[in-house]
Order: C-alpha cells, then structure tokens, then sequence
C-alpha cells in the first residue's frame, strides 16, 4: 500500500531551510497553472458544446471588432500582470535561495565531480567518496569542481541544483534541517554511467558529526567500492567488460609509466588512497590542478603526491573517432 | 520514378518530405518504444547503459532534427503555402529540390553514424562530454544535423522570398492565411537561429578533430558558450516546431466553427512576437549552469513575456469557437486536443521559467514531460490535425470518419497516461537520461510506459486508415469541408502549377498572369524569366531579396566565430599578446588591398551586366577573379609559414607544452576565423568562374543583372568580413 500511495506525493519531503519557500512558489505556479489549464479546457468544452454545430446554429454569427480589441487588450493585459506576479515571486525567492547566508560557523566542503562519482574533503582533510556527511542545522557551502564533463549537483530534498563545470569553480550552500539520509543525484547527463553517479547525504546531529570529523579518514570506501571507482577512472572497462566501447587510455603512457593507483596505495596505503589516484594531474588537466589549488581545504599534501604520480590521462587526445 | 526525383513541382517536393520524414518518425518512435520498454524496470537490464544512451540520443536527434523541425514547414507549408498565395510555386522551385536532397543527404550521415556505432553525447551535444570525452560517432552525426540546418535556412528563404514577392494580385499582407503569417515567422526563425546552430556544430566537429579549445576548458575553451550558442538557436527551435502548429490550428478552428479568425490582426502579430521574443529566452536553460543572477532575472522575465502572445492565441481560438457552429470533425479533435495540450504544456513551461522553481526541475522528467507535452501533445496533433484537414486536397480521397476520430481519442489518452506520470517522476526529483533508478519511481515509469502502448497505437492507426483511403475512400470533391482558403478553389489534387487555373471569385484575390511562356534550356547568363515569376524586374527583385536572406544567415553564422573570439579574448588576453605579433599584419593588409579592390572590380561588373557590355564586364569579372586568387594566394603562402614554423593547433599538448591554453589555442583561434572566410572566398572564386565561362559564351542581348548582382552582393559580404577579422586577429597585438 505504501506503494501504492507513494506516487501522489507531489515533492519530496523537505529537508533544508529553503526548501519550504520553495515549495511554497512551487505550489502557487502549479496551483496557477492548474487553474489556468482547467479554465481553458472547460471554457472550451461549454464552448463547443454551447455552439455546435446543429440545425439553428450553422452559420457562425462573429464578433464586432470593438469586442474583439476591448477582450484582446484585456487578456494581454491580465497575463501580462499574472505573469509578472509569478516571475517576481520566482525571482525573489531565487534569490533567497542562492544567497548563502552570514553565519559564523560556515562549514565549507569541497565538491569533486567525475565521471561517475563524487568525492569530498571536509575543512580538517578528511575525505570521503560517494557519502557526504554534514551537521544538521549548520550552514553548509560548497565548493563543486569537476574533472572531466560537465555534472549537476542535485539534492532533490532539499530543492538544490547547481551545475558542476569543469574549469570553474561554483559554489553552492544548504543548511539541512533534519537527521537523515537523502539521496545526491547528477542531473546533468554526463556519459556511460550518469545514472548510476548517485550518493548518499547524510546529516548528523552536530555532535555525532563532530566526533566523525575526528575520526580521519575511515576505511570507507569499501575495497571493492573503491576497486569499482578505480576501474571506472581508468577506463579499465574499455578492454575489460565485453559490452562497453570506449576508447582506451594510451597505451604508450600506460607502459611508459607505473599506474596511478600503484603509486598512490603504495605511498599512502590508507588514508589517500582515492584522492591521490582520482586526482593525478596530467599535462593536459589543467582543471584539476586549477581546482586544486583553489580549493579552500588544505589540499597541499595532497597535490604534492599527485604531481608525483604518472602522467596518465583519463582521455587520450590521440586517439579522436 | 525520375520524374518524382527531379522534379521542381513544390507539391511533389512536399509529398517527397512527407515520405522521408514518415521513415524518420517511424525509426524515432521504435527507439523510443524501447527506451520505454528499458524503463518499466528500475534495472537496465534489457539494454545496457551504453545502449540505452545511443538510443535516447537518437531519439532525440532523428525526432527534433529529421520531423519536428522539418515536419509542418516542409511538408504541409510546401504544399500550401503556393496555393494559399495564389502563385504557381514557391520563389526558387530548384533550390526547393536541393533542399530536399541536402535533408536526406543529412539524414543518411546521421544514420550512418547509427549503424556504426551511435551517437551517445545526448541531442544537446553538451561539450566538453562531445568534443572530448565521447567516443561516438559525434562528428558523422553532427555533419547530418548541419546539413539538416543547411536545409532548413534553403527551406525558410524560399518561403520568406515567396510570402513577399509571389503573393497574387490583391493579397495584401492582412489578408493573408494565419497559417502563413506563422510560417512566414517560422522562416525568419529557420534563417536567423539555424546558422548558429550550423557553426556551433561545425566548431565541436572541428574542436574533435584539433585540440582548438573552443569548448574544451582544458584548452582555454569555455563549455558554457557552447550552450550559449546551441540554445539560441534551441530555444527559438522549439518555435519553428510550435509556430506552424499555432498556424494549422488557426486554420481549423475558423474552418470548423464556421467563424471568422477571432482577432486576425492579433493572432497574426502574436506569431511574429513570439518568433521575436523566442531569440531572447535561451538563457532559461542555464539557470543552474552559472549564469550571473542578473543575467538569469532577466532571462526569466523575458520568457514570461512569451507567455502574453502564446495566451492572445489560446484565448483567440476560444473565441473563434465562441458564436461559432462548431462541427466536431476529425481534424477538429486534432485541433481542441492541440488546444487543451498547449496550454498545459505551456503553462509547465511557465514552472520551469519561474527561478526558484526550475532550480528544483531542471534537467528532471519534468522536463521531459513539458517539452513532450509541446512537442508530441502540442506540435504532432497539430501535424496530424492538419493532415487530417488537407488530405481530401492532397490525396482527393476521403478517409474512414470514425476511424479518424477513435484514432484522435487514442492519441490524446494515450499522451496523457505516458506523459503525465513524468510529470510527477520530475516533481519527486528523478533526473532525466537516466538507464536506471531507484525502484521507488518504477509505478510511474510503469504507467508511463502502459500509456506509451496506447500512443503507439494510436500512431499506427492513421497510417492504416490514411493508406486504405487512397485505395478505397471516396472521392472527396474539391471542398469537402466548406472551407473558405485559397487552397479549396483548385481540384483535389491540385493539378501541375494549379493556382493558374484558379478561378477568380468576388471573395478571394483575383489572381490574373499574363506572361510570357519561357524558353526552356536557356544559357546561365540570360535572363529568362523563370518558372513562378511573371516578369523580369518581378524575378530580379526576389533574387536579390533570396540573397539578401541568405546574407542575413551568414551574418549569424560569422557571429559566432565572433563570439568565440570575444570569449577568448576575455578570458585569456596574454594568448593575444603573445601570439597576435607573430602574424604578419604586412602580408595582411596586401590582402586587404587586394579583397577591397576586387570588390571595385566586382561593383564595376554589376554595372556593365546592366548596361549590357559584355567585353568589359567579362573584363571586370576576371580582375575580380585574379584578386581574388591573389589572396588566397597569400593566405596560402601565410599558411603554409606558420605550420613551418610549427605554429598550428595540431600540436599534441600533453607532449610540447605545459597545461593549459597557449600556442595551440590561438592559432586554432586563427585557422578557424580565417579558414572558414577563406572557404567562403573560394566560394565566390567559383561562382565568379561560373559567371565568367557565362559571359563568355552568351550573346551580349541576354546579359542582365540579377545572378551577377547576386554573387556581386556575396563577394561583397565576404570582404566586410575580411574587414573585421583583419584588425581583429593581425592588428589585435597593436590595438591592445
């Protein structure tokens, strides 16, 4: 049954301090037109009902063109101001919505999007892959860059979307009003497995994520999710699994010199194992090293490691269909 | 056979249209039959995501770029708008012909780029996901969507030089059909917006090829100006779509209400307001993707602003109905189905224009579900509709009444169970192309998919019952309907160039053509007139009107090369001052001298056509060539030095520089503004060769104006170029 009585849900539960001025305007449009979709249809309907054609009515008898001009000017002038209503209400509630508040105690994150993952670094270092975890009730901002194509940044509980373009950096922030977890989406269609890039939200009670914070790097991801993560970047799959058809990393790099991932578990067994292989910058990234040097987490140790890794690339211009 | 494939008789190109884009419908609905059938599970598991991919963006592209854009303008448009006009074709009947053949040249590239493999970059070709990280066939595919454009801007001249010079005697522009006041602004759409999408296209091509960064940020490219560009031209592209199903209805609704248009003048103005306003919206995709908070304000309000005109039409076919006798024929249903569906769709539209609001429903099902509404609610039941409402006139049968109305009910119950459940699926906060997805959204999914079935079914059976007519129906008389257009004055089907034997009545225009019989197989040279013209200066006149459309459309196709100079200007001006000095701005202003000369040369050749001397005009002609040779000489030599000393974009980044934009990136910059100009040289080089051969073996009694005047205005256009590209690239180190 609770399936059954899942689809009239018209949003997702809420979850973030904007999220209710949100749905607020979301509901006024859709009550707008609803409104004005029902009174077209049934307008139209008595309309043809009233006047059709039967004997008596065979003919139409047309309007003077003072009416007509009088009722053009009129419905002109009455969308024109109900539309106006609607933009300022979606405008100023844009607004509000993109704002991020003054608050002393900001907890700034940093965001990186690749092909089909996200990862995360928390303000003390501590990183994590696919899960972000957050403290309800505090003013969260991020800071979203990408690797590789464009991905979108979708939280739809908390009615929160910002497009991650690689090159640039966008910022986006939510303050989360409830323990849980939600579900993080890409939006923006991003390849092979966009609809798999997926990750869960989780907000913490502030002291619980307090004492996680502390905790440093766990070993999460799991081996085998990190396997996975680490076999997708690479593109290992172009050769390894027989349905897909993807261009392979050069082979010239690949022989030349040792994988990332080797050089990075072997340096640092624990605690980078990820960052490091996820973020090797090549001669040809240079978004990624841009991004680095701007996150606002300290992620100096972490460049340090990746510049020594090899000069692998996930695409090999080369090599163009 | 050869008659159908040659022929110049714009019913006969329109039913070739007809044909072609019905194999195109049917291969885009069959992906999405399985596009559907993949999501009744939340698995992929009929298909793989790799597949599921290749077959929404085909979907999407073979639907938007080979039907929905093309279907009512080139089919129902081509058929009608001659008859409508009173003239006995459309202004230029061969490049009618070649319009159609550069479409399915377009359409076969894009199928091949199918059967090889697919396209999985989406039909948005999102870069840098297109230019650099898919490994489909985006190039073959992007060459068919470009000749698709290249079609669609032959297509919209043709029909903007026909609506001003081929209208009949006594037509004047306010008593035109509504339907070609929409086509009419279709048209100004089709030649503005599709050359950027054209160039855009070529550039993430060319982008695939070089390491340019147009596009790319790994280059110094920007990904953003990638959806600049492809959404001015995709936005306005939903128009060209909805226009001329906003005209086919504005026909119906009168036809069967028995009325006069209610508020002809507003409903009229409203489509070119809309074709207008549709230039000033395409930021509403990108509210998400960065765009300033300003910019997004405004790009919110102007698309409310769509919102008035859209509602005058609405509201106009109420009261149309209104004291009307309505007559609840099949086309009618087609046309109240168009009506309740557009509003909906549109007022969706107004959800996703609303800021706060799209932030949510971006790139949701919601989407989908919006744009479908349009586009398969909206634009294919007014395609339907009117060919529901023409076929009498095309086939001169009659098709199975009830069986038209069932269809006309299954179709719209069927679009309402698949669609609006994506409505939901978007509100509850699933992202769109997605293979797979949590199993709580899959009741939707299911039910969208049961509608589906009902859709498809409703397709199929106007193709039965359509088919069995021309075999079985009825003859249907010259106006079965009681229709007041044009059009019902002439037999059902019209005969070759019918609108000459149309009768003249006291309500229509008189339609009065007296003119010569034309020679056939004349020379180039000689000014004949041709086919729908009725007299020399008449022909001359809308050549010169032809070009300067299609000029208009090389305006915007520069514009963007422009553009991306501007945006790379901004955003790295150390490339420009470091590489602009090492072009050589002496060699450059020969060049000039040389373009502006032969533009002497070609104004002096344009005046002796018209006076008739033949000896000097052949003279003009060859200096003009011989300029014009002579820069390209240049540009050659030029060429041929920078990639001596290595300064071309093919370098390989990873092996001779450092991270970023440098060398690579400028002189991509350079190769692409002066490469494409110097295309456009040779372009002229050899119309001016063919003018040249022309003159040479024509008598001098035929040498008049207009093809020299034609290619005199091109070469013109091609040197006032050259003028902004010189200061712009060679003198770009001095000025700064």
């Amino acid at each position: 049954m609770t399936r059954l009585a899942m689809p009239f849900e018209i949003l997702p539960a809420a979850a973030s301090a904007t999220s209710d001025a949100v749905d607020l305007v979301v509901f006024l449009v859709f009550a707008a037109i609803g409104l004005v979709s029902l009174g077209v249809i049934v307008a139209m309907v008595v309309i043809v009902v009233r006047n059709r054609r039967r004997p008596g009515n065979l003919t139409g008898r047309g309007h003077d063109p003072a009416t007509i001009w009088r009722t053009e000017l009129g419905w002109c002038a009455v969308t024109a101001v109900v539309f106006l209503c609607l933009f300022t209400l979606g405008a100023v509630t844009f607004d509000r919505v993109q704002r991020v508040p003054t608050s002393p105690d900001i907890l700034d994150v940093a965001v990186t999007a690749k092909r089909w993952m996200w990862s995360f670094q928390h303000p003390n270092g501590r990183r994590e892959l696919s899960q972000l975890h957050v403290p309800a009730g505090r003013v969260v901002r991020l800071h979203l860059t990408s690797e590789d194509v464009i991905h979108s940044f979708y939280v739809p509980a908390f009615r929160l979307k910002q497009d991650v373009v690689p090159g640039w950096l966008r910022t986006a922030w939510f303050r989360a009003t409830a323990p849980g977890t939600y579900a993080l989406a890409c939006a923006e269609y991003c390849g092979t497995e966009h609809a798999l890039m997926r990750a869960d939200l989780v907000v913490m009670e502030p002291h619980n994520y307090d004492h996680w914070l502390a905790q440093g790097d766990d070993p999460r991801p799991p081996l085998a999710a990190a396997g996975r993560a680490l076999f997708q970047r690479l593109d290992c799959g172009a050769c390894h699994e027989t349905h897909l058809r993807r261009r392979a990393p050069r082979s010239r790099a690949s022989t030349a010199a040792p994988w990332p991932c080797a050089t990075a578990a072997a340096s640092s067994p624990t605690t980078t194992t990820f960052v490091a292989a996820s973020c090797a910058p090549t001669p040809t990234s240079s978004p990624t090293t841009r991004a680095a040097s701007c996150r606002p987490t300290p992620a100096s140790s972490t460049t340090t490691s990746c510049s020594s890794s090899s000069p692998t690339s996930v695409r090999s211009p080369t090599s163009r269909g | 056979m050869k008659s159908w494939l040659t022929t110049t008789d714009h019913k006969r190109i329109a039913l070739l249209y007809l044909g072609t884009m019905t194999l195109f419908f049917t291969l885009g609905g069959l992906l999405a039959t399985v596009i559907r059938v993949e999501l009744a599970t939340p698995a992929s598991d009929l298909v793989t995501a790799e597949t599921y991919n290749r077959l929404f963006t085909l979907h999407g592209v073979i639907m938007v770029f080979f039907f929905l854009i093309p279907s009512i303008p080139t089919f129902l448009g081509n058929y009608l708008l001659p008859l409508m006009l009173g003239a006995s074709d459309l202004a230029f009947p061969r490049l009618n012909l070649a319009s159609w053949y550069v479409f399915v040249a377009g359409g076969l590239l894009t199928l091949t780029a199918m059967i090889a493999g697919g396209l999985d970059t989406g039909w948005t070709f999102y870069t840098p996901y297109s230019t650099t990280f898919s490994d489909s066939h985006v190039v073959l595919a992007v060459l068919g969507v470009f000749l698709a454009g290249l079609s669609s801007v032959f297509t919209g001249i043709n029909f903007l030089v026909t609506t001003h010079r081929l209208r009949a005697p006594g037509l004047t522009w306010m008593r035109l059909p509504l339907f070609v006041w929409s086509l009419y602004a279709t048209s100004l759409i089709l030649v503005l917006a599709t050359p950027v999408l054209a160039m855009t296209l070529l550039l993430v091509a060319i982008e695939r090829g070089l390491q340019v960064g147009i596009f790319d940020p790994e280059f110094g490219g920007s990904p953003l100006l990638f959806q600049h560009f492809f959404w001015f031209y995709s936005h306005p592209a939903v128009y060209i779509m909805i226009l001329p199903g906003m005209g086919v209805v504005s026909e119906l609704i009168p036809c069967f209400s028995r009325n006069r248009p209610f508020g002809y003048e507003f409903v009229a103005a409203s489509s070119l307001a809309i074709a207008v306003f549709g230039f000033l919206v395409w930021g509403h995709h990108m509210f998400v993707a960065g765009q300033s908070y300003f910019a997004s304000v405004v790009f919110s309000f102007l698309s409310f602003a769509v919102a008035v005109p859209s509602g005058v039409k609405v509201f106009s076919w109420l009261g149309t109905m209104h004291r009307g006798s309505v007559w609840l024929t099949t086309p009618m249903i087609y046309a109240l189905g168009f009506v309740a569906l557009f509003t909906i769709g549109g007022g969706t539209g107004l959800a996703l224009a609303m800021l706060a609001v799209d932030v949510h429903l971006h790139d949701t099902y919601f989407v989908v579900a919006h744009f479908h509404t349009i586009m398969v609610g909206g634009m294919l039941m007014a395609y339907l509709g009117g060919l529901h409402f023409w076929w009498p006139k095309i086939s001169g049968r009659m098709y199975s009444e009830r069986w038209g109305r069932i269809a006309a009910y299954v179709l719209l119950i069927g679009f309402l169970l698949t669609f609006l459940p994506q409505f939901l699926l978007g509100t509850q906060g699933l992202p769109r192309r997605t293979a797979s997805y949590p199993p709580e959204y899959q009741l939707l999914h299911v039910l969208s998919s049961a509608g589906a079935t009902i859709l498809a079914v409703g397709y199929v059976l106007p193709g039965i019952y359509l088919l069995a007519s021309l075999v079985r129906g009825r003859p249907a008389g010259d106006n079965p309907w009681g229709a007041t257009g044009l059009e019902w004055h002439t037999t059902s089907p019209p005969p070759p160039h019918s609108s000459r034997s149309l009768p003249s009545s006291p309500t229509t225009p008189t339609i009065t053509r007296a003119r010569p019989s034309p020679p056939r197989s004349e020379p180039a040279m000689s000014e004949a007139v041709r086919e729908p013209f009725a007299d020399l200066p008449h022909q001359r006149d809308a050549v010169a009107l032809g070009m300067w459309a299609f000029l208009g459309q090389e305006v915007l196709f520069f514009g963007v090369l422009f553009l991306f100079y501007i945006s790379l200007r901004l955003r790295h001006p150390e490339l420009f001052a470091t590489f602009a000095p090492r072009l050589d701005w002496r060699l450059a202003t020969a060049m000039t001298v040389a373009l502006l000369l032969s533009s002497f040369t070609m104004a002096l050749a344009v005046r002796f056509a018209f006076t008739r001397m033949r000896l000097k005009l052949l003279l003009s002609l060859l200096a003009t060539l011989a300029l014009g040779a002579a820069f390209l000489a240049m540009k050659g030599w030029e060429y041929a030095h920078h990639f001596a000393r290595g300064e071309t974009p093919f370098v390989d980044l990873a092996d001779e520089l450092g991270p970023g934009p440098g060398l690579p990136t400028f002189f991509g910059l350079y190769f692409v503004l002066t490469g494409f100009h110097a295309l456009h040289v040779i372009g002229g080089l050899v119309a001016l060769a063919c003018l040249a051969i022309a003159a040479w073996r024509t008598p001098a009694m035929d040498l008049r104006g207009s093809p020299v005047m034609a290619v005199g205005l091109y070469w013109h256009f091609v040197d006032i170029v050259w003028l902004f590209l010189f200061p712009a690239l060679y003198l770009a180190a001095r000025l700064t």
